[in-house]
């Protein structure tokens, strides 16, 4: 038995978590793309005055002018799916969640259960959620399609089941626009009259083969409750995480950045002695005013060495916005992979110390404070001065 | 582009380079990334900085290895040349930067050390910042090199309303081939503040 759990309005959820500033107003997520902006997800309000994912982000505006419009974060909504995914890892391990911006859908493939049982399993799976502070509903059957459209025409909060055997009789008198047509073929279906999924199951499978190819065979599969489709297996990511908490909270920048360096030091060393790398970096601080604030880089290649991975985590640092004393900071890294291995340089390093040699040499004809060697600090803040050291060459 | 139009894969060796610009033109950037460019061919690099202008937090991010730069910090224009002089004379170094920020160049001066670097494999590159526009007639006039880059920035180039970088045009002018040609460079910087 497969359960489809589907949350609405996810994205928008998720952000006004992090801003319940933003939980009475409408609020549109945008993105841009080539200084193009779009509506990435929407909430409950904004639907329904007509905005939709996809929208061009002026025509959002002119239709609900009042919408407040905040960037969509799509590390956020990624790594509140990898929770939810984590949670219903509990239930079953058969998990995997389909990405969408409006709406979260997840699939559990909950085994061979009684009826009553797997309809226990689903409220206890609604339980978990509504106590993150999400709305879901959910819809149980024996194929994903199924348990889908289950969970779509669901009530929040309530779940369906969809026993085997009447899956086709259950569909039937659905509206065949939950079936995956693409948009040629959802024309030709209106040109056709074909309104319901009962109607598409009435028809030969070897003539909607005919007209629409594989697509139309799969269609009639669909229609008749058949989805032999299998729910992958949930791995999951394997990350490293490291913190510090502060007692009492910290209000130090210096000192916060030198935990972070200590932190990243620590993270890098644990790397190292396993021969890994890592790809992804988040950075979390929780403030003393209860709120949290946390960002992510996705690096472009791994790194494993302490300076690499300050030079990134640093920036992070300065992304936050931190009003409040900190309580406790924290340090993931993810995405982990082994540490490609270099190839050594095949010529001599230069000959730096014969050159050294010759300087000292020099130093007696052009004063001792003419020839310094540089060294750069860039963990170091502040002044631009302190991040680089020059050591004389000294005179014989 | 740069070293398709000089003709020699590069700046030449034995010879004085001289690159002249304004200040963020992009005539320092391109000093730090041939020094960086030596480096890789694991040359040893000295700068000599008249002016105690050199930054080493923007040489990195040019990609110049700080642990195997050697820094002179000489007060006079004349004692930069004899340090270059007996560098070259010794024949340790690769690549000699003479920066001479906006001191003004006495030719005869560069004589001496034109006779030592000919018989050498040494890269010798004279920065000088001008604080008005110069023209190559102006350049040609003043400069004691064989080889004169001036460089000019030519616009500002922005995305979303923040500047990223600029973009340059280099007059390659000299006895070489490319003479009288315009190159033009983009310089940015990545997310990281690594120039590009």
């Amino acid at each position: 038995m497969i359960a489809c759990i589907r949350i609405p309005y996810f994205a928008t959820t998720i952000a006004r978590m992090a801003q319940p500033e933003m939980a009475q107003k409408p609020f549109i997520l945008a993105q841009y793309k080539d200084r193009k902006g779009t509506v990435y997800a929407a909430s409950e309000e904004t639907v329904q005055a007509g905005i939709a994912a996809g929208m061009s982000l002026s025509r959002a505006r002119a239709i609900c002018p009042e919408a407040v419009v905040e960037m969509a974060s799509l590390g956020q909504t990624r790594r509140a799916l990898d929770k939810l995914l984590v949670l219903l890892s509990d239930f079953s391990q058969w998990v995997e969640a389909k990405r969408g911006a409006q709406t979260a859908v997840i699939y559990v493939d909950i085994g061979r259960l009684l009826p009553q049982d797997g309809v226990k399993m689903g409220y206890q799976m609604i339980e978990r959620l509504l106590a993150d502070g999400l709305k879901p509903s959910v819809g149980l059957s024996s194929g994903k399609f199924t348990a889908a459209v289950a969970a779509t025409t669901t009530k929040t909060s309530e779940v369906t089941l969809v026993k085997k055997g009447i899956e086709a009789a259950f569909l039937a008198p659905l509206s065949s626009a939950f079936l995956p047509l693409d948009k040629e073929t959802a024309r030709r279906f209106e040109l056709l009259g074909l309104r319901r999924m009962g109607q598409v199951k009435m028809l030969p499978r070897a003539a909607l083969m005919e007209q629409f190819g594989k697509l139309g065979a799969q269609i009639h599969r669909l229609a008749s409750g058949e989805d032999q489709r299998r729910v992958a297996k949930y791995a999951a990511p394997v990350h490293k995480q490291v913190s510090r908490q502060f007692e009492p909270p910290l209000s130090d920048r210096l000192i916060l950045e030198s935990v972070l360096a200590s932190l990243v030091s620590e993270i890098s060393q644990q790397l190292l002695s396993e021969g890994m790398a890592c790809s992804d970096i988040l950075l979390n601080v929780h403030l003393d005013n209860h709120s949290e604030q946390e960002t992510e880089k996705q690096l472009r290649e791994p790194f494993s060495s302490s300076a690499a991975l300050y030079r990134m985590v640093q920036p992070l640092l300065d992304k936050l916005k931190i009003t409040a004393p900190v309580t406790e900071v924290s340090l993931r890294v993810g995405k982990l992979a082994p540490i490609q291995p270099r190839q050594l340089s095949l010529f001599d390093a230069p000959q730096t110390e014969a050159l050294e040699g010759v300087l000292i040499q020099l130093a007696d004809r052009y004063g001792e404070t003419c020839f310094y060697r540089v060294e750069t600090h860039p963990h170091r803040s502040g002044l631009p001065e302190l991040q680089f050291h020059l050591t004389l060459v000294e005179a014989a | 582009m740069l070293d398709a139009v000089l003709g020699v894969q590069g700046i030449p060796r034995g010879q004085t380079t001289e690159i002249v610009g304004r200040l963020t033109s992009g005539a320092t950037t391109l000093v730090y990334k041939a020094v960086a460019a030596a480096q890789l061919e694991q040359q040893n690099a000295i700068y000599v900085d008249v002016e105690s202008t050199f930054n080493p937090i923007y040489a990195k991010q040019c990609g110049i290895n700080a642990q195997q730069l050697f820094l002179a910090r000489s007060e006079t224009e004349f004692a930069a040349l004899e340090i270059a002089r007996d560098l070259i004379e010794r024949g340790s170094v690769g690549i000699i930067v003479l920066d001479m920020g906006e001191s003004p160049l006495n030719v005869h001066d560069f004589r001496r050390l034109a006779g030592v670097l000919s018989r050498s494999g040494c890269v010798v590159l004279l920065l000088r910042l001008v604080a008005k526009e110069m023209s190559a007639q102006d350049l040609l006039r003043t400069s004691p090199a064989a080889l004169r880059l001036l460089v000019e920035r030519d616009v500002w180039v922005e995305q979303k309303g923040t500047i990223q970088g600029y973009r340059s045009s280099i007059l390659v002018l000299g006895r070489h081939q490319g003479v009288g040609k315009r190159v033009t460079i983009e310089i940015k910087a990545d997310l990281d503040g690594n120039v590009i």
